[in-house]
């Protein structure tokens, strides 16, 4: 049996900017790409090794494999089909399907663009199933009826505390849950996962373009749920 | 000419370093004299920053034990 190796050319711009910021600073800051790089090469390396493991039969090593992804895996899942217990049999699907498909894994991406893959494929083909309405979304019809709400300093001016206070956080999941499916998930993937945008469109299966234009929407979106609820709420220390 | 609107089209490609370096520098410029497309920039850049620490990847235990166990049994019956 020949070993899988680490093949492909890495993209030092896989994780978004603002990651490395100081989460304070945007324009101008530095941003230590290389040892990104490095790093999620080590993380490859180690996928790839346990993935070998199990190739030759050593099932613990799959079990540190779904040790490792299977919190990103569940959350992604939860966001796309929201129901808890839908999600957990999504997760065992997906685990199992990756686990019946190992021998098929070339390496040609890493091994979490391709196991969130067969999570999206799994959550999709649900979803189209039982609950088409969800995903045969019109991206142009949403794009007409969406309004851009008047800036505010009210959100930005609000504490990251507060921002990601336990009532913070329920807001946040409950900015990207209203979102169509079709956006939530690039959403998710990309800011939540931190997925480049060339994998988003590998794992949803979509153009970069199209990946583009949907995290465009899909971010102001979320931005104009979040700026409502804080001008509502008062929240800042600054009013 | 650009308007507004365009720059703040062009925000999310910003934050996702897609643009090209003369776009940033007019993006750049916009920012510093246009006030509101600023904001705007200010609250898309809080949005994905939350949006990136605000949701949880904790499985519940019930959860994984159960997994653990589904694997188990299904993977080596394979």
């Amino acid at each position: 049996m020949t070993d899988i190796q680490l093949s492909y050319d890495l993209d030092t711009k896989w994780l978004p900017n603002y990651l490395y910021s100081d989460n304070i600073i945007f324009l101008g800051v530095f941003f230590p790409e290389i040892n990104v790089a490095q790093n999620r090469d080590l993380i490859m390396e180690e996928d790839l090794q346990f993935i070998n493991d199990t190739l030759r039969g050593n099932f613990n090593s799959f079990e540190r494999l779904v040790d490792k992804y299977q919190g990103r895996i569940y959350r992604h899942l939860r966001k796309m089909v929201t129901d808890a217990s839908l999600a957990e049999d999504l997760l065992q699907d997906t685990f199992l399907s990756a686990y019946r498909g190992l021998n098929g894994f070339t390496g040609a991406s890493s091994f979490s663009t391709w196991l969130f893959r067969i999570a999206t494929n799994a959550a999709l083909m649900y979803l189209r199933r039982e609950r088409p309405e969800t995903v045969e979304y019109d991206d142009k019809i949403f794009s007409e009826l969406s309004e851009v709400l008047p800036p505010s300093p009210t959100f930005v001016a609000t504490p990251l505390e507060i921002l990601l206070s336990m009532e913070g956080k329920a807001k946040i999941e409950e900015a990207i849950d209203q979102l169509p499916v079709i956006y939530k998930s690039v959403v998710v993937l990309r800011d939540v996962e931190g997925f480049s945008l060339e994998e988003v469109a590998s794992i949803v299966g979509a153009s970069i373009p199209a990946v583009k234009s949907r995290l465009h929407r899909a971010r102001n979106i979320v931005r104009e749920t979040l700026t409502s609820y804080y001008m509502e709420k008062g929240l800042s220390r600054n009013l | 000419m650009k308007k507004c609107k365009d720059f703040c089209d062009q925000l999310s490609d910003y934050l996702d370093n897609e643009l090209g370096a003369n776009e940033c520098v007019l993006i750049e410029e916009h920012l510093e004299k246009c006030a509101p497309c600023a904001l705007i920039f200010e609250s898309l850049r809080t949005t994905v920053l939350v949006c990136s620490e605000g949701i949880s990847d904790k499985v519940p235990d019930e959860v994984r034990v159960r997994l653990k166990e589904f694997l188990r049994i299904n993977c080596r019956a394979d």
